[in-house]
């Protein structure tokens, strides 16, 4: 009988897009890690990420997220559907700090998501919407008054409100604002139908393995026929 | 960093010598960094950031042309890659508005541009705080001439100016700068394909026996 | 060439030569668009044979390190060595004559089974006398002082250290107090909009359209290079259209040099003050060109020696942006608009590389922050590399060791998996166990091209290549250079992060993109009990395939399985030779007092060990690292004293024997000595090469000719002694 410990979290893809420099990699830095570099460099090509995390409300559920960080450079576009095939998840990100520029983009990754998803709706991949640099977006300094910010917030929030309700998120990776709402916001959001089907699935496959071979072993003695076919003379 | 991306413009000034294309851009560009080397190589070099529409940072590459003779093979150099040109003549001088027809012919073949209807040109009449008595007489009329029928009809805005009062020149770039992002922001729409940016290095399905054994 | 005499109006009595030296280029090149042309740069062989562009080579006349080791067989515990040869010529040979088994003790076997594999030298008594009695002959008619050191304070007492002002090595040294205001006034990189500081700087950089847009320029804020790009626009344009001709360097006098190079649609330019690197670079030959002529991308006139310095600087910043943009991109680009403007496309993070390229090229320095102190010498190691055409740099384990890390990833290539399972995303979570009836089986590698294993500097530990194709060193330091500038968490057991990065390697294919994966991990997590020290290592696999993100991770996840095994076991882990082969030193093997810093070149892998500078002065600061910097490029780029031995320096392709036989023939020996006098102190310089090696030296304390040749003697014997745990071989091959 396979215990409940036993069963590894589900895997839950995500993937993050969004202009060059709005913060991707150090959101995910500070989720992961919990810390915060000023002088984290532009991401070349892609990072993938994993980390197992339970919710904070709900701890009994928890999943494996496996991140893509993206690269945000132009030169880099052409790419990035590589990396949100088969993601449940896609956390588009824009700046506050620099809206104008940053949130049309963002906008123009809705937009080819939506194009692509039209194609395949096996499975929609959910979008979220970002608005990082919440600290930078709010402090005095930012050459922001209230009525600039209130404005562009109400820009996002009709944005929103006419492509299917996209959540909206601010964060802030500098001080962590956010972050860990938005990660559990991604499970909580889950229905209890997904963790009870993936565990008896996942249940039944141990059952069966605890018969038969695990996988390591499996490739292992692969492996064994093999290298011994090819030890020759 | 929050990178506001900041575009940048060649601007190829020709016109007549004489006109005072020089003193024009001394008043309205960064002093310090302009070298004069017309005589010597055939063009200066100044350097001038402007702001557009509030938020959009340009900066302006400004080559100021000799257009002596000698200089001429040099036109494919200068002129290549241009994202404007500003079109210069003399309002008290009726040769150097004449003039301006040829210039512009000159810079579309030298620079060799795909789309000579849409390249962003304007005009320049400097010398405006002379006396009216010295002006070219029915000089809107004959302007009106060269840019309707002359210069292709094309509408080119026009502006006058002196080197006394820079204030103009500084309007007829934001407005050429202007016309070159649109042609930008075009030319992006049109010519941005990246879908083959990544092509494979390598085609071929590598064979996968066993090495290391000669026998 | 021509040259030209200016009157300069303001000094009319100085007359500086300005010497032109251009090219003729053929009509076509006029035509105004993009034209392609083959990258021109010299291109040295590397440490594989591709057997292809050989031609027909007989296998025998292939150099031992091609023909060394790979074995077929994944038997961690015992190796039964067997060699193959390659595989068109069907011969079979064997590195050492006896077969063998290590045995499990510690170090003590080690020291028997090099024997074994007889890698000795057998020198003759008389090479040394012969060596001898050049030097002296050398130091007493030539009196050979290349450098003197100029005390700049006589008035005060004679310092022991010397810094590197008192070296003259640069212009107006004698202008400031120290080291730190030289390096901020001219050498340090600055965005600053003074013009009049700009134009000091000792070495500038230009990367530019060929309208005349600037790409990159090493100093100076935008506002003033604007003007500099348009100019050189216009000098290059003023030789094309008017004289037909490319021009490719300027030098004015002795002082300053400008170097162009065409890379259509890119133009780039570079401008240097500095002696060092106007000198002609004289390559050592090397026995590889004997085999392998360099093709003709390198004209053999005088006057392009003369600039293939700073030539070569600039191919490697041209290949920079082939590696992150491949050629068609750039061309394509400018090609649907000559306005076009290239940085749109480049990062901070590439106008960082950039910089910090222009530095370890010029000087070896790494790129700093205000008050920030030198804490690798990795931008050292970089300059040294490249002076010697493009080495890499290895690092001393164990054959036996080696060997198991090959074998490792030649089993990759023979993991199998199912076909349904390669089309879903390989991960251990959703393997089906389920055969199904008509299954398939196809290998987990079969995308995997290059795979390497790497320390945490980048230096190679074990590398695995396709039979015919083959990464040059200079594709290497690219992959190099752009892992490291990737910024990754080194294996942390709580998440873990790789990276999968799209790379052009110019050499290999300037046309289209290999996909390179990353893992590091830390092997200190495996070993018990757990050393205070990591020992990140980084797994890289390299990619035809832009889709096998998971198949490569898959496969990384399955070498640090077998890497890890043997770590607990008694069997020399790799943990502890990793620990032990970074403190190369040879000072604590064999007694050479004087000498204080070394290279050792082995020509027929190009790969090269050095110490660790720190022996030379006690730090590493940048005093130091100028220095040596200096006196290496002194060494390596003067005109050396060819000596007729009776002796030459073969090697015996079947035992791997390195010998000195009796020769009519003179060879390709050679020597150089250079010593820098100057108040109370002294620096020898020493460079030793034949056909086999380079070997290059320094002493700062007095030392005799006899004294240099035996120490240097006995370096160069510890070297060919463990050969084959400091160089790294052919890799292995599938």
């Amino acid at each position: 009988m396979i215990e409940d410990s036993e069963i590894p979290p589900p895997s839950y893809k995500i993937v993050l897009l969004g202009d060059s420099s709005v913060g991707k990699t150090s959101l995910v830095h500070r989720f992961v890690t919990n810390k915060f570099d000023r002088n984290t460099a532009n991401t070349i090509g892609a990072a993938f990420i994993t980390k197992k995390y339970s919710s904070t409300k709900l701890p009994e559920r928890s999943l494996k997220f496996e991140i893509w960080d993206t690269a945000g450079q132009e030169r880099y576009r052409s790419l990035t559907p590589m990396y949100y095939r088969n993601a449940r998840v896609a956390l588009i990100c824009f700046d506050l700090h620099n809206f104008e520029e940053t949130f049309k983009t963002a906008k123009f990754w809705i937009e080819q998501i939506e194009v692509n998803e039209a194609r395949d709706s096996t499975d929609p991949i959910e979008i979220r919407l970002i608005g990082n640099k919440r600290d930078l977006f709010l402090e005095e300094s930012s050459g922001l008054d209230e009525e600039s910010r209130q404005a562009y917030l109400e820009q996002v929030k009709q944005f929103c409100s006419s492509n299917n309700n996209i959540k909206f998120h601010q964060t802030s990776a500098v001080d962590g604002f956010g972050i860990t709402d938005l990660f559990d916001s991604i499970i909580d959001d889950l229905d209890d139908e997904f963790f009870t089907a993936y565990a008896d699935r996942k249940r039944a496959e141990l059952e069966a393995n605890k018969n038969g071979d695990q996988f390591g072993s499996i490739l292992s003695s692969r492996l064994a026929q093999t290298t011994n076919a090819s030890r020759c003379c | 960093m929050s990178g506001r991306k900041k575009t940048l413009l060649k601007v190829i000034i020709l016109g007549d010598s004489g006109v005072g294309k020089t003193s024009l851009m001394q008043q309205f560009v960064n002093n310090k960094f302009s070298h004069q080397y017309k005589a010597t190589i055939g063009a200066d070099f100044l350097t001038k950031e402007i702001t557009i529409d509030s938020n959009k940072q340009v900066t302006l590459q400004i080559w100021d042309t000799a257009g002596q003779e000698r200089f001429q093979s040099l036109g494919v150099a200068f002129y290549r890659g241009a994202d404007c040109c500003v079109l210069c003549y003399d309002v008290t001088n009726e040769k150097s508005l004449n003039n301006l027809t040829s210039w512009k012919d000159e810079f579309l073949v030298q620079s060799n541009v795909s789309n000579p209807q849409d390249f962003p040109f304007i005009i320049i009449g400097n010398k405006i705080d002379v006396d009216d008595s010295k002006k070219i007489p029915s000089l809107q009329k004959k302007l009106q001439n060269i840019t309707n029928n002359q210069l292709g009809g094309l509408n080119y805005p026009v502006f006058e100016t002196s080197a006394k009062d820079a204030i103009n020149v500084e309007s007829a770039f934001e407005v050429i700068a202007k016309m070159a992002l649109q042609q930008e922001e075009l030319n992006d729409a049109n010519g941005n394909d990246v879908s083959d940016d990544y092509n494979d290095a390598i085609n071929i399905h590598l064979e996968s026996e066993s090495s290391g054994c000669a026998c | 060439m021509k040259d030209v005499h200016p009157k300069n109006p303001e000094n009319s009595d100085q007359h500086e030569t300005i010497k032109f030296n251009t090219s003729f280029i053929s009509p076509s090149k006029l035509v105004s668009g993009p034209s392609i042309s083959p990258a021109k740069f010299p291109s040295v062989p590397t440490t594989a044979v591709n057997l292809e562009n050989a031609g027909s080579i007989n296998a025998a006349d292939l150099l031992p390190s091609q023909s060394s080791h790979t074995s077929s067989t994944e038997v961690p515990d015992s190796s039964h060595l067997r060699v193959a040869n390659n595989h068109s010529s069907g011969r079979f040979s064997l590195a050492s004559e006896n077969s063998y088994v290590p045995s499990i003790a510690g170090l003590t076997s080690e020291d028997e089974e090099d024997d074994r594999e007889d890698n000795n030298i057998e020198t003759s008594h008389n090479e040394e006398e012969d060596l001898q009695s050049i030097l002296n002959g050398l130091i007493r008619h030539e009196n050979h002082f290349n450098g003197q050191i100029s005390h700049r304070n006589s008035l005060s007492s004679p310092r022991q250290e010397i810094s590197f002002l008192d070296l003259n090595i640069f212009p107006n040294s004698e202008t400031v107090q120290n080291g730190e205001e030289y390096y901020n006034k001219y050498i340090r990189i600055s965005k600053d909009e003074d013009e009049a500081a700009f134009v000091e700087k000792l070495k500038h950089f230009f990367i530019l359209s060929s309208a005349g847009k600037p790409v990159f320029s090493m100093h100076g804020a935008d506002d003033i290079i604007m003007g500099y790009m348009g100019i050189i626009t216009t000098i290059v344009s003023t030789f094309e259209e008017n004289m037909k001709e490319e021009i490719k360097s300027i030098t004015v006098g002795d002082r300053i040099k400008i170097v162009a190079i065409n890379k259509n649609p890119l133009i780039l330019v570079a401008v240097s003050q500095i002696s060092y690197e106007m000198m002609s670079f004289t390559h050592n030959e090397s026995v590889e060109e004997e085999l392998h002529p360099r093709p003709n991308s390198l004209e053999d006139h005088d006057s392009d020696s003369d600039d293939l310095i700073l030539i070569n600087q600039l191919n490697t910043l041209y290949n920079y942006l082939l590696s992150i943009l491949s050629k068609p991109t750039i061309e394509k680009n400018f090609h649907n608009r000559m306005n076009y403007d290239l940085r749109r496309v480049l990062t901070p993070l590439d106008f960082h590389n950039f910089e910090a390229l222009c530095l370890k090229l010029t000087y070896g320095l790494p790129l700093l922050k205000e008050g920030e102190k030198i804490s690798d010498t990795s931008s050292f190691d970089f300059y040294i590399g490249e002076l010697l055409d493009s080495s890499i740099q290895s690092v001393k384990i164990r054959n036996t060791t080696r060997n198991r890390l090959n074998n490792i990833f030649l089993s990759c290539k023979r993991i199998k998996v199912k076909e349904d399972d390669l089309d879903s995303e390989v991960n251990s979570d959703s393997v089906s166990f389920f055969s199904k009836a008509e299954d398939q089986e196809r290998y987990l590698g079969e995308d995997l091209l290059f795979s390497f294993l790497t320390t945490s500097s980048n230096r190679i530990l074990s590398f695995m290549k396709p039979r015919n194709h083959t990464l040059s060193n200079e594709d290497l330091k690219i992959l190099f250079s752009m892992i490291s500038s990737a910024e990754m968490q080194s294996g942390d057991s709580e998440f873990t992060e790789d990276l999968w990065i799209p790379l052009c390697m110019p050499n290999f294919n300037p046309n289209g993109f290999l996909y390179v994966f990353v893992r590091k991990f830390d092997l200190s997590e495996y070993v018990e009990p757990r050393p205070t020290v990591s020992q990140p290592l980084s797994i890289i696999l390299i990619s035809s395939n832009k889709n096998t993100f998971f198949k490569m991770r898959e496969i990384s996840r399955y070498i640090i399985t077998k890497i890890v095994k043997g770590e607990n076991s008694r069997n020399n882990p790799l943990s502890r030779e990793l620990l032990e082969s970074t403190k190369l030193s040879i000072l604590n093997d064999i007694r050479v007092p004087a000498i204080k810093h070394f290279i050792y070149k082995l020509k027929c892998s190009n790969q090269f060990i050095m110490n660790d500078m720190v022996y030379y002065n006690n730090d590493r600061s940048m005093n130091t690292l100028l220095q040596l910097v200096y006196f290496y490029s002194i060494l390596h780029n003067s005109k050396a004293t060819k000596i007729k031995s009776k002796l030459k320096a073969t090697y015996n392709h079947e035992t791997g024997l390195v010998r000195q036989i009796n020769s009519s023939r003179s060879e390709s020996k050679k020597l150089t000595y250079t010593r820098w006098n100057g108040a109370g102190t002294s620096v020898t310089g020493f460079m030793l090469s034949d056909d086999v090696y380079e070997f290059y030296c320094l002493s700062n304390e007095e030392i005799g000719s006899k004294d240099l040749i035996a120490n240097s003697l006995k370096i160069i014997q510890w070297c060919e002694k463990y050969r084959k745990r400091l160089f790294l071989g052919e890799g292995v091959t599938f």
